[in-house]
């Protein structure tokens, strides 16, 4: 107990010292905080986005799920996001990095506001964008506990759970409100780096136990056949075009339009859309057949993470260290970004929208936005301790609606009939149908899916949004020329 | 869509259709120690690799090549 929570506060030490070393280059402008000055190059901005969408989802959720479904779980959402997010950031993020550097955006509801000119679109944005945040960074704060807990000797033994959960929140409260966004690319490369490596140590540590990956799933393969296939039911199959809409959301995530946003050039986003699948790969296999091979020795279910309970029982005092510092970098990569957002947002669309800006220094405004971080991560550490939803089911009800909102973002960059009307009727038939599902879904156990025909949730929303923006934008009248020109036709004369 | 050219959104179909490898979903075989669909998916997202380099090769929108 006592190795494996030196490591971890070693590593916590050398995050906060990363951040704040980043620090020292901030020049003192709300541009620099909040972008970093647009200047990360493409090795940060890669490292930055592929870690800010690696969560507790992927590390703990995933292996999780492989652990009771098998390998169908990187199917799902290993190789549907290597093949959807790139086309996201070629099809979106360049084109939203182009128009935020050309009217200073820092934030979707700006974007939104400035596109349609209309105030209550940006304000449903924000309300809709906070509130599905806040499940996702849920299963960041609830992770990060989980695992010192389990890690320390359980639920009895070892240390309560919202040691590990503030531990995280506080030194990302740190990190992120003194430096911004240089802080928190730099601190996500170095936390993206170390989960990497250590994804790959556990992997072949743990199978090495087993006599190698061969052997180890030889072993479940003969007890456990339907872990190792995907199952060819009609039911399975809209499952997998279902779980196809999630990565999505990775273009409607506050959090990764404030990285797209901090870009340097346009050219900085090739790196990032060339290598994602390969990142993909390289940490979502370790977690995926982990997850299978803990059938081995620990058949569902299983007490607290199942990768934890691998590491536990394969690893040293400092392996388990070392691996729980992993753990925590997945998870600490995208919280980090998830609270900058959540900042960025309560400064730019509240504070200074509603026009506090000339009542409140710069100095109050920052301050203002410090402590709605704080309040928010205290509610979620809150909240933390007293859900019990899986981590996995939780990830899929958060990236489901903000999947849902990707046809406003793309009708806002492609369609020029589109009319705020439409786009505001799109956000909040996503809302209510989320709401709806969602409540429907508390009575059921295991993945609620609708009718119980195999489709998700997202199929519906997805759905609804387009019908509702597409109607609703038709009936309406058209919007300005000029205002349209400024953001749909500009793009195709730049030559 | 008049910033990319024609042939991508075709492409994105084609990808999708191949992601949806539907006829092996019940091969339980094991290629070099991998479930053969696990393994099919890795190739699939090591080559996207390729893919996308030709993609932003030759679809990278004129308006950004200025930038």
């Amino acid at each position: 107990m006592t190795t494996v929570l030196a490591i971890v506060l070693l590593y916590l030490a050398l995050v906060l010292a990363v951040g704040l070393l980043a620090h020292r280059l901030f020049t003192g402008t709300g541009e620099d905080f909040f972008l970093a000055s647009r200047t990360i190059g493409p090795f940060v901005l890669l490292m930055t986005l592929f870690g800010t969408n690696m969560t507790a989802f992927t590390m703990l959720g995933a292996s999780g799920e492989a652990h009771r479904t098998g390998i169908r779980v990187f199917l799902l959402m290993g190789s549907s996001s290597a093949l959807v997010i790139p086309f996201v950031f070629l099809l979106v993020g360049t084109k939203l990095w182009w128009l935020g550097k050309r009217h200073g955006f820092l934030t979707q509801a700006q974007f939104l506001r400035a596109r349609y000119q209309s105030d209550h679109l940006g304000l449903a944005l924000f309300v809709v964008n906070l509130a599905l945040l806040l499940p996702y960074v849920l299963i960041g704060v609830k992770g990060g506990g989980d695992v010192l807990t389990a890690l320390t000797g359980g639920p009895q033994a070892g240390l309560p759970e919202w040691v590990g959960s503030s531990l995280m929140c506080a030194v990302i409260f740190v990190y992120v409100t003194y430096g911004g966004m240089r802080s928190t690319a730099w601190a996500n490369t170095f936390q993206t780096l170390v989960f990497m490596s250590v994804g790959a140590l556990a992997f072949y540590v743990i199978l090495s136990r087993y006599g190698g990956l061969s052997e180890a799933m030889a072993l479940v393969s003969e007890t456990n056949t339907e872990l190792v296939a995907v199952g060819k039911t009609p039911k399975n199959f809209l499952y997998m075009i279902s779980y196809m809409l999630l990565p999505l959301s990775a273009g409607v995530f506050p959090h990764i339009f404030s990285h797209w946003l901090s870009a340097k050039r346009a050219d900085t986003f090739r790196l990032a859309i060339l290598s994602y699948p390969i990142c993909i790969a390289l940490v979502w296999i370790p977690s995926v057949v982990l997850g299978v091979v803990g059938n081995i020795d620990f058949p569902p279910p299983s007490q607290g993470p199942i990768l934890v309970r691998l590491i536990l029982e394969n690893a040293s005092g400092v392996l388990a260290g070392l691996l729980a510092a992993g753990v925590f970098a997945a998870i600490m990569s995208s919280l980090d970004s998830q609270t900058l957002a959540v900042g960025t947002m309560f400064t730019t669309d509240i504070v200074r929208h509603y026009g506090f800006r000339e009542r409140l220094s710069e100095k109050q405004q920052v301050l203002f936005g410090r402590l709605f971080v704080m309040g928010f991560l205290a509610s979620v550490l809150g909240l933390s301790l007293i859900t019990s939803r899986s981590i996995f089911s939780l990830g899929v009800w958060s990236l489901s609606g903000f999947a849902a909102l990707f046809p406003v973002l793309v009708a806002a960059l492609y369609w020029r009939r589109s009319t705020a009307a439409g786009a505001l009727a799109s956000i909040v038939t996503v809302a209510t149908l989320w709401a709806g599902f969602f409540a429907h879904s508390l009575g059921s156990s295991g993945e609620y899916t609708v009718a119980d025909t195999g489709l998700l949730p997202v199929v519906m929303m997805f759905s609804g949004a387009i019908v509702s923006l597409v109607a609703v934008s038709l009936a309406t009248e058209p919007p300005p020329q000029e205002v349209v020109d400024r953001f749909i036709v500009a793009t195709s004369d730049v030559s | 869509m008049s910033d990319y050219p024609r042939w991508l959104f075709p492409l994105a179909l084609l990808l999708i259709a191949v992601h949806l490898n539907y006829w092996m979903w019940d091969d339980v075989r094991l290629v070099f120690g991998l479930p053969v669909n696990l393994l099919y998916h890795v190739v699939y997202s090591l080559a996207l690799y390729p893919i996308l380099r030709v993609v932003v090769r030759k679809a990278w929108p004129r308006f950004l090549s200025d930038d």
